[in-house]
């Protein structure tokens, strides 16, 4: 049992020691937590930093208003207006070419007739309000999309104020599919990055402790003390164990303070699907163990494996409108069902796939890969 | 000449064999291409709204038809209808009762959740006017006025994952193969042999380089025959950026490993400070999405200025001349750190 726990602390330790593995167990889910929370947070609540050019032909009042009413909308205004008598064109062109080259992210043209014909009332026709903006770029759509609701909003309101609409429709929001609270991007990504911490020690630092320690001679050291195989799995299962522990404590940790992250991690649902997660990870090193020929091998396998799997397994985003020739290969990952079932019973969100299946798949690939691990895997190098 | 020839065998060779190397230089940036565009490069769909008619259904449907972006389905009950967005059957839900809109949102959507509401209440606001029988009185025309005709995030990722391709490769060449050639003893071997030292660097920094270019070669037409990207390749520009990005990742490869212990440590130092460069330079995650500070230490990283050139190579933005400047500056600087590694490298009385 000694040297059980002895092997568990050394391997613990290496880990703190290494540059590689200090930096990807330790370091890299805190930083992709907070970097990913705190942009991502703050897209949530709104806060993009996007600049709209006005240019504003109308000489009525409402142009006017339109624009103090994309002010309050949040959105920083570069607004432009022809002097008295001379020709828009020149400032048309100089709002295409700010969102065309990218200085601005969208820009709005307030037509000349704009207030004559909104005070006018009667018209049948709407009048049509241009919008220049790139297509297929984040910042220019969203800004397209804010300035087209706030225009929409505008025109509604002037409808409102002629006592045109008289019958308001209400709008309620329900929240489906998880617990009573709303849930911000923070929380749902907490589970994910743990996932992901666990995934990496399993897939890089299973084949670190089997292959390259037999490949540098050490495990052929190790068992000419007396020390079995099986006690040296467990050694460093429980190395491996005690660090996933630790790396769960600090995500946990910092999600608390800096986001505020309130997840009952401790529900025994929620501990089962975390244990389950370790066991996956476990089960996924050593099938690539068995699988590698070398510990270079291995690490080109790991790194093929582990990036597919994660964002296959939507562990940072929601996954919705794959493509159906990706969809076996999200049914088939281990990772889509631990993250579902495992935000599922920190009441998340409802999984899509049913509850057993979210078990049995994980189940299916440790039973699987522990088997061909059985059988392949030696623990000393071939002389 | 024929010491170069067999240098690049000899490398190219070796290049194969090594799996890592293949994996990292090669593999990776294709698999990332296909995953996102698998993801993002079939264009934008339509939203899918789950609606429960339980009163003046036709006037609900009718304003949805006012919308082309959206995809009604209708439910026949509540339940259903919380079900289906619940386990992402459809985006979001609406249930009409003749006087109130009811949203139904899933938990777990909340990046997507702000949009949905948002149509929520265009689709009010639609109502109100159809039901008092007066036509909205402005009407948004969005107006694309960028390069291309039918442009997408994945038309901007592609360019990105071209530099980073190319940058990889570079930085790998010094920070991995040549530093671990010169802590193995093998440049100072090599330098015995009548081969030239400048031919042992050039085969291999060239071999490297070839290997980027490959790639992003490979990228650029998987791209465009999986997923019917419209690039304009503009072949003088991307010649520019793809060589402004090996060359400069030499260079940053050269600083690496004259700050490193151990060539190990050079190339994970490497690979932590690329993927570092390309999170914050608006290559995977849009630039807009990041908060002003990492912002503005994007736009002094060279892949921020590599991804914008490129993508002015492939005609997807307009060509910046801060890009064409960062690009030549990180050139020149790669040249410069590369010769300086050479130098150090090659030093008869060099220890290494």
């Amino acid at each position: 049992m000694r040297a059980i726990g002895a092997l568990a602390l050394a391997f613990a330790r290496t880990t703190l020691r290494e540059g590689n593995t200090l930096f990807w167990f330790w370091l890299f889910p805190l930083l992709l937590f907070g970097l990913l929370g705190g942009i991502f947070g703050r897209v949530e609540r709104g806060r993009l930093d996007l600049t709209v050019v006005v240019v504003n032909l109308d000489r009525g009042p409402l142009g006017w208003e339109l624009l103090r009413a994309l002010e309050e909308a949040g959105l920083a205004l570069r607004s432009l207006v022809p002097p008295l008598g001379t020709s828009a064109a020149p400032l048309l062109d100089e709002a295409r070419r700010e969102v065309a080259e990218g200085r601005a992210h969208a820009a709005l043209i307030v037509p000349e007739a704009f207030s004559d014909r909104l005070l006018g009332g009667g018209e049948k026709e709407s009048l049509p309000v241009e919008i220049f903006y790139r297509r297929g770029e984040a910042g220019s759509s969203t800004a397209a999309s804010l300035l087209a609701e706030v225009l929409e909003e505008f025109g509604c309101a002037l409808l409102a104020q002629a006592g045109l609409v008289r019958a308001p429709v209400g709008l309620g929001v329900q929240r489906v599919g998880g617990g009573a609270q709303t849930v911000g991007y923070a929380e749902f990504l907490l589970p994910g990055v743990l996932l992901m911490a666990l995934f990496v020690l399993g897939l890089f630092g299973v084949p670190d402790v089997v292959l390259l320690a037999r490949e540098t001679g050490v495990l052929r050291r190790y068992f000419a003390a007396p020390l079995s195989g099986g006690r040296y799995l467990l050694g460093v299962g429980l190395g491996l164990a005690l660090v996933a522990a630790a790396q769960t404590a600090a995500v946990w940790a910092l999600g608390r303070m800096a986001f505020g992250v309130r997840l009952p991690l401790g529900r025994p649902a929620s501990l089962a699907f975390l244990l389950l997660a370790f066991a996956t990870a476990l089960a996924l090193g050593f099938l690539i163990a068995a699988l590698a020929r070398n510990s270079a091998n291995a690490l080109a396998l790991a790194n093929l494996l582990n990036l597919p799997l994660q964002f296959l397994g939507g562990l940072y985003f929601p996954l919705t409108g794959l493509p159906a020739a990706l969809r076996p290969l999200v049914a088939a990952n281990p990772l889509t069902h631990l993250a579902e079932g495992w935000r599922m019973a920190l009441g998340l969100g409802t999984p899509t796939f049913p509850l057993w299946l979210n078990l049995l798949v994980p189940l299916l690939w440790i039973v699987g890969s522990g088997a061909l691990a059985a059988a392949r895997l030696t623990f000393l190098e071939d002389r | 000449m024929r010491g170069f020839a067999a240098v690049f065998l000899a490398q190219l060779r070796i290049f194969l064999r090594n799996p890592v190397d293949l994996l990292v230089t090669a593999v990776l940036p294709l698999a990332l291409v296909l995953l996102f565009g698998f993801i993002w490069g079939r264009g934008e769909r339509p939203t899918r709204v789950g609606v429960v008619l339980l009163a003046d259904g036709e006037l609900l449907q009718s304003v949805l038809a006012e919308f082309p972006e959206l995809a009604p389905q209708t439910y026949p009950e509540a339940w259903a209808l919380e079900q289906a967005v619940a386990r992402r059957a459809v985006d979001f839900g609406l249930i009409w009762d003749g006087r109130e809109l009811t949203v139904l949102l899933a938990h777990g959507r909340v990046q997507e959740n702000p949009g949905f509401a948002a149509w929520a209440r265009r689709v009010a606001r639609a109502l109100e006017r159809r039901r008092a029988g007066v036509p909205p009185p402005v009407r948004p025309v969005k107006v694309h006025v960028g390069k291309l005709s039918a442009a997408t995030w994945y038309d901007h990722i592609v360019p990105g994952l071209m530099a980073v391709a190319l940058l990889q490769a570079g930085v790998f060449a010094v920070a991995g193969r040549l530093a671990a050639m010169r802590e193995r003893g093998i440049l100072r071997r090599l330098q015995a042999s009548p081969v030239p030292g400048w031919a042992v660097l050039a085969g291999v920094g060239l071999l490297r380089l070839g290997v980027g270019f490959a790639t992003a070669g490979l990228n650029l037409a998987l791209a465009q025959a999986l997923f019917g990207t419209a690039f304009s390749p503009h072949v003088g520009r991307l010649l520019f950026y793809g060589l402004a990005a090996g060359l400069g990742g030499m260079g940053f490869g050269a600083a690496l490993t004259a700050l490193a212990r151990r060539p190990g440590s050079a190339a994970t130092l490497g690979s932590v400070l690329v993927q570092a460069m390309v999170f914050l330079s608006g290559i995977y995650i849009p630039f807009e999405f990041l908060p002003p500070g990492l912002r503005a230490v994007g736009q002094i990283l060279p892949a921020y200025h590599l991804a914008q050139g490129m993508r002015a190579a492939l005609g997807v933005v307009e060509p910046a001349p801060s890009a064409f400047l960062a690009g030549l500056g990180f050139a020149l600087f790669g040249i410069l750190a590369f010769w300086g590694f050479g130098r150090r490298a090659l030093r008869p009385e060099s220890r290494a």
